[in-house]
């Protein structure tokens, strides 16, 4: 049942014309549209009728077919502005832009509601804002109606408004903007079709030229387009809306009986028309019948006919199966691609499986969907750069601007060893990011210093260690390749608070997009493929460089509407770039793109309110499972409440989408066949529910749910040919293959020997080297050795790396070196003679200087502080643990540390000579030490003290962690430093000082921990058990021997000494016996 | 055309973006006619199985074939031996759906490489590896049982496919499956 609603001047003009196809086909057969003016709902339809009016009135006259004025209501209301608005009065603002306009309002009024406490709106709160405050105004109201709503609001009233502070809020910003509106001469849509509704009342005869106005296709209309309609009835203009309704069915689907009603109410004299007047499918009239009635009505067979419903494993395996199917009756029965299409609710769930698997199929495929512009990777890419400077250098931004493929910062080559570099820098100087540029330069600088004085301090030793100054310089590289990073950022970027105009903020967002190197791999790749070059990117690259070409058009198009339109408003006022950042942000959030329609090339692909009214042979849909199609109702409780009937409102709208891809308007006698698909599985494998309105479909045609429905599982199903379809060459092959078995075995070798073994080669292949025999050992290599033989192999001789782990504190490593630099340079400081080689002195401290000293000392330490001071929250208590805090009565180690060394100084014989010597080392001057039986020494000795005569010394050595070894360890052979060390002492006090009685008496460790000192192997101490180093020797022999000999056997240990063990997983410890005298829990009870 | 290829972390698992940050299976020179076979979540990492032949869909993804998959996940904390019943078992509910039960074990490091960027390690709380062999696949599963367990996941990688091993193939890389590695691939038990 068809309806037209006309003015009194159409009926007058053209009486009863019938159906809209009717006066179109009366208008071609005349061939001019002179005096006629189309309304369409949609782009597509539009662009679709030109072609058919085109060509049909081509093939009539055989004459040029002039330009048909058709429009959608958008264009018309513009094109009527353009016509009967006078020039530069006002500027129509782009949905962007109107979004950022609702952010600014947001930001000018006081939103006790949403702001509460805070200064800022999250990024959702402010979108939603603004959808629900377009969506009133599209709808009518104004912000004085939501604020008498407001005033007048009853508790009690169960459809009033409850939430009444979060509705005046909304109304101080609806009003805001629309005093933006006013104030700036700026019109969104509603404020549009307002001005020339207006125009038209008050000038009826103004939009004469465009003669007769005809609709056709609508079914609902917002309030603001009611006024205008209403507008046109009364203008002088002839004017009719065509509507197909059947008041029997109307409340089945779409919001006809509304719209027929009002439209009634506005004074047009609704004209019905049956089905005579004009050509009319029987399927068609029998779901308009039908369909949602929840009836099942005689069906006759040929209703069933044309549908094929599938089910299909996941969205995936939909989208392989529609593939084949759409290469199926291609090939087999010549429907040409451009005579497909596919729908579906939702496209966004679809496009990106649409556009990857089509092309493994061979089918060119044209999507035109319209993904929002925040989602674009080019404009991702673009953004990445800007919230450098929104959220003040983050460390992630910087890692993710690395890996970004479209991003090329200059003179930076990113590679794998950067990106590692980087997150070991980051992690050694833990920099926590988000303090903006600078600091992060600062970070730099401080630490590059640091290093380099450490660097300079090791070289400037007499006997600088080699292995040392690698690890510096390599360190030193890596943080020069990082920091160059930071500072190509800095020299692209600018600076967030920078004043700037929004011509020059939008000309230095252009430069840095410009300089990032985004447009050039854009042109690079557009290149290639032009060239039919392989490059890395999958098989739609053409389509992806579209995509990208046009987000980044869009998004150009928006700078330029920001520039010209905040020019226009304010041309002097100068706000910071980033407050010009956040709004582009905010309009780049509320814009989408689109990638347009190529007609004739390839399958379409769309969403379902793309398709309806036009005229396809063959039409897929496909998602049809609930939370698909329909959508999910879900209740919009942002106002307060839900709205009345928005539930039911809303599946009439799904039921009419789904209704008007099934059925067109246009008389046509083409058959149509349908293929309907939903997934059992989404992606992540949940069940997934049939449509509804399938079942809905199925009642109304006769067909049956257990028998007409099939499944893509079941491959041989006779109404499923084309799941058997074989698209490509690859496919025959395998199939093939499968069904002769001979050839299998010689066709897989083959394809064994085309894969890729190279990429499964080792990276780090272990060399196995016993230690030559003169290999000179440290302490640390033979106190592995006897802690495990085994860590020993895996350590020294498959050389595998130890886990590391970073802590927020001080390591113990720096802790180590922070005091060893302050001792060395307080004993090597002017306060003391110089040792030299020749004549070695014990050092004293001149008791009456205490102060003096200790204030050298304190100096020497904030120096060295300052150097590995970073960005870490946990700094002012490590400062606080070392130099103390006298406010709150804490007495740092360095105190404690001189106290005790001022008490040695006094009460002991033995004073400091000797500090920091290295041995064996590469560059030392002095040699390993020969200790025999193949035992050849390295290592550093903290210090050596002297009794005054130098008759005697002690060795001495800094321990920074809580456990100090004791006679008992040295004696079993665990602790090998002290006797070994004293050994080392002797011989080259002998060789290198000239101190030939010189032997060693005792050693202490002192721990920098709690600053105390513990004596070892000293032959005077009670009760002593103290070996002596001589005795000691043989057990550190035997181990190089062992070395030597390439004994690494795995010996039972107890649990806890591997509890730590890096190397764990390598160790087959739990598999071998528990030592003797304990029982593991499988033996218990045996 | 079976291939199998190692996730990065960072990557999502189809060859176009899906509007994140993340990158994509484009950049890894992947033949041009192969398609992920099921999903692996941008912050997961290990096997993915990309492949030309559309029944392995079906052979792979049908939760009805009940097929394994291996991972190794990183865990805050320790768990209890009640913790890890509770994993094996197949009581948790996740999201109104019973887990079927599955094969949880602690394990030793098992010294994977490295990820970039490094896993967020709390000093003072210990991480522990554990090997779970699920038979289904539901969205970021694994995560959500260790958090129900009370022991998030830090870091997850899938190691096996079947009886198919990860091995030593390199984040980024991949290699074509020959026949006996396919049978791995649909071997159960």
């Amino acid at each position: 049942m068809s309806y037209v609603f006309a003015n009194q001047r159409y009926h007058d003009l053209h009486g009863s014309e019938g159906r809209f196809h009717a006066v179109l086909g009366r208008l071609v057969q005349k061939g001019s549209f002179e005096n006629t003016t189309l309304i369409i709902p949609t782009g597509r339809r539009q662009r679709m009728l030109d072609r058919m009016i085109t060509r049909e009135m081509f093939a009539l006259h055989k004459k040029p077919v002039p330009d048909i004025p058709m429009y959608t209501l958008e264009q018309f209301a513009k094109h009527v502005y353009s016509l009967i608005i006078p020039k530069g009065t006002y500027r129509i603002i782009s949905d962007p832009y109107r979004n950022m306009l609702f952010e600014e309002a947001m930001v000018n009024v006081d939103l006790p509601f949403y702001r509460g406490l805070g200064t800022t709106l999250s990024r959702q709160t402010i979108d939603k804002c603004a959808e629900v405050l377009y969506g009133l105004r599209k709808d009518g109201i104004l912000s004085s109606t939501l604020n008498s709503e407001v005033r007048s609001a009853n508790p009690k009233d169960i459809h009033g408004i409850h939430d009444i502070a979060r509705i005046s809020d909304l109304s101080t910003i609806l009003h805001e903007y629309e005093q933006i509106l006013e104030r700036e001469y700026l019109l969104d849509y509603p404020a549009l079709l307002g001005l020339i509704t207006q125009a038209i009342i008050e000038q009826p005869q103004s939009i004469r030229r465009y003669g007769t106005i005809i609709m056709d296709g609508f079914s609902e209309f917002t309030e603001p387009e009611w006024l205008f309609l209403d507008a046109l009835e009364r203008s002088e203009t002839a004017f009719a809306c065509f509507l197909e309704y059947d008041p029997e069915n109307g409340p089945l689907f779409g919001n006809f009986d509304q719209t027929f009603g009002k439209l009634g109410n506005t004074g047009f004299k609704p004209h019905k028309m049956d089905f005579s007047e004009g050509v009319s499918e029987p399927l068609h009239n029998h779901l308009r019948h039908y369909l949602f009635s929840g009836k099942r009505p005689q069906a006759k067979p040929e209703f069933a006919q044309p549908f094929t419903i599938l089910e299909c494993i996941n969205p995936q395996s939909e989208v392989d199966a529609i593939a084949r199917y759409v290469r199926w009756i291609h090939s087999t029965q010549n429907i040409p691609l451009s005579d497909i299409v596919i729908a579906m609710r939702n496209p966004e769930q679809y496009s990106g499986l649409f556009r990857e698997i089509f092309p493994l199929h061979g089918l060119p495929v044209n999507i035109t969907d319209r993904p929002k512009l925040h989602t674009s990777p080019v404009i991702i890419a673009m953004f990445l750069l800007f919230d450098i400077i929104r959220h003040s250098c983050r460390i992630e931004d910087i890692r993710t601007i690395l890996m970004n493929p479209y991003i090329s910062l200059p003179g930076v080559k990113t590679t794998h060893e950067l990106l590692q570099s980087f997150d070991e820098i980051i992690r050694t100087m833990r920099i926590k990011g988000g303090k903006g540029l600078k600091e992060w330069e600062r970070s730099f600088n401080s630490f590059s210093l640091m290093l380099s004085r450490r660097l300079m301090n090791e070289t400037m030793q007499i006997r600088p260690n080699g292995d040392v100054i690698t690890r510096i310089e390599k360190k030193i590289e890596e943080v020069k390749q990082v920091s160059g990073v930071i500072k190509t950022l800095q020299e692209l970027l600018i600076e967030e608070h920078t004043p700037c105009n929004p011509e020059e903020a939008i000309n230095t967002m252009k430069s840095i997009i410009d300089k990032s190197g985004i447009v050039s791999y854009l042109e690079v790749l557009s290149k290639h493929q032009h060239q039919q070059v392989l490059v890395d990117i999958h098989q739609t690259s053409s389509e992806l460089i579209e995509r990208d070409v046009r987000a980044m058009r869009a998004f150009f198009l928006l700078l330029d509407e920001y520039k010209q339109l905040r020019m226009h408003r304010n041309p002097n006022i100068k706000a910071s770039f980033k407050e010009h950042l956040e709004r582009i942000v905010s309009i780049v959030h509320g814009s989408q793109f689109q990638i347009r329609e190529k007609p004739g090339t390839g399958i379409t692909v769309t969403s379902m309110e793309q398709i309806r009214e036009l005229e396809y042979s063959t039409i897929i849909l496909c998602g049809m499972h609930e939370g698909s199609s329909p959508l999910a109702y879900t209740a919009d409780m942002f106002m307060g409440r839900e709205l009345p009937d928005s539930e039911e409102r809303h599946i009439r709208r799904e039921r009419m989408s789904f209704y008007l891809s099934l059925v067109h308007h246009a008389p046509s006698n083409r058959p149509r066949t349908f293929l309907l698909t939903y997934p059992a599985l989404s992606s992540d494998l949940h069940d997934l529910m049939r449509s509804h309105f399938l079942d809905e479909l199925m009642l109304v045609t006769g067909m049956n749910a257990e028998e007409d429905i099939c499944k893509q599982s079941f491959m041989n199903d006779e109404r499923t040919p084309f799941l058997r379809y074989l698209t490509s060459k690859e496919e025959y092959i395998d199939v093939m293959m499968k069904q002769q078995h001979n050839l299998d075995h010689l066709v897989y070798k083959q394809i064994e020997k085309w894969t890729t073994s190279e990429q499964i080669k080792r990276k780090h292949a272990p060399t196995a080297i016993i230690p030559d025999k003169r290999h000179s050992f440290s302490i640390t290599e033979l106190n592995e050795y006897a802690r495990c033989h085994y860590q020993y192999f895996a350590k020294r001789i498959l050389r595998f790396a130890e886990e590391e782990t970073s802590t927020m504190w001080m390591s113990a490593l720096e802790n180590g070196l922070f005091f060893h630099h302050v001792l060395h340079q307080f004993y090597t400081s002017p306060l003391f003679p110089i040792n030299d080689r020749y004549v070695l002195k014990p050092l004293s401290m001149n008791p009456d200087k205490r102060d003096v000293y200790r204030g050298e000392l304190f100096r020497i330490a904030e120096r060295e502080f300052r150097m590995i001071d970073f960005q870490h929250p946990f700094m002012d208590i490590e400062r606080q643990t070392i130099f103390g805090n006298p406010e709150k009565g804490i007495k740092g180690r360095l105190d404690m540390w001189f106290d005790m060394e001022w008490k040695n100084m006094q009460q002991s014989q033995y004073k400091p000579a000797l500090f920091e010597i290295s041995f064996g080392n590469k560059g030392d001057t002095i040699p390993a030490i020969d200790l025999g039986k193949g035992l050849f020494l390295k290592g550093k000795i903290d210090r050596i003290e002297l009794s005054d005569d130098a008759s005697s010394f002690v060795i001495a050595d800094y321990k920074t962690g809580k456990n100090v070894p004791g006679n008992a360890d040295i004696n079993k052979g665990k602790e090998q430093q002290m006797p070994l060390y004293a050994l080392a002492a002797q011989k080259f006090l002998q060789s290198e000082y000239g101190l030939e009685q010189c032997t060693p008496h005792h050693a202490v460790y002192y721990s920098l921990h709690n600053c105390t000192s513990k004596i070892v192997m000293d032959p005077e101490q009670k009760r002593s058990v103290a070996l002596t180093p001589e005795e000691l020797l043989p057990l550190s022999q035997n181990y190089v021997a062992s070395i030597h000999a390439g004994d690494f056997e795995l010996k039972a240990k107890k649990d806890q000494d591997c509890e730590h063990c890096s190397f764990m997983t390598l160790c087959r410890i739990h598999a071998i016996p528990p030592i003797r005298g304990e029982v593991g829990p499988d033996e218990e009870g045996t | 055309m079976l291939i199998a290829f190692h996730k990065p972390y960072g990557i999502i698992s189809q060859f176009t973006s899906d509007g994140s940050k993340h990158g994509t299976l484009a950049s890894f020179n992947l033949p041009r006619d192969v398609y992920p076979l099921g999903r692996l979540d941008a912050d997961s990492e290990g096997l993915l199985l990309l492949t030309n032949e559309s029944a392995l869909n079906r052979d792979l993804l049908l939760p009805v074939h009940r097929h394994p998959r291996t991972y190794h996940a990183q865990v805050e904390g320790i768990p209890s031996q009640e913790d890890m019943t509770l994993l094996q078992n197949g009581t948790l509910i996740i999201q109104e759906h019973v887990v079927l039960p599955c094969n949880a074990q602690l394990i030793q490091n098992p010294m994977h490489q490295e990820r970039i960027p490094s896993i967020r390690k709390r000093v003072h709380i210990p991480d522990t590896w554990l090997e779970l062999t699920l038979y289904e696949g539901k969205n970021r599963q694994v995560r959500k049982m260790t958090a129900a367990i009370g022991h998030p996941t830090l870091r997850l990688i899938r190691v096996a496919i079947g009886k198919f091993l990860l091995k030593d193939l390199e984040p980024g890389a991949w290699k074509e499956l020959d026949h006996k590695e396919r049978l791995l691939v649909f071997e159960r038990s």
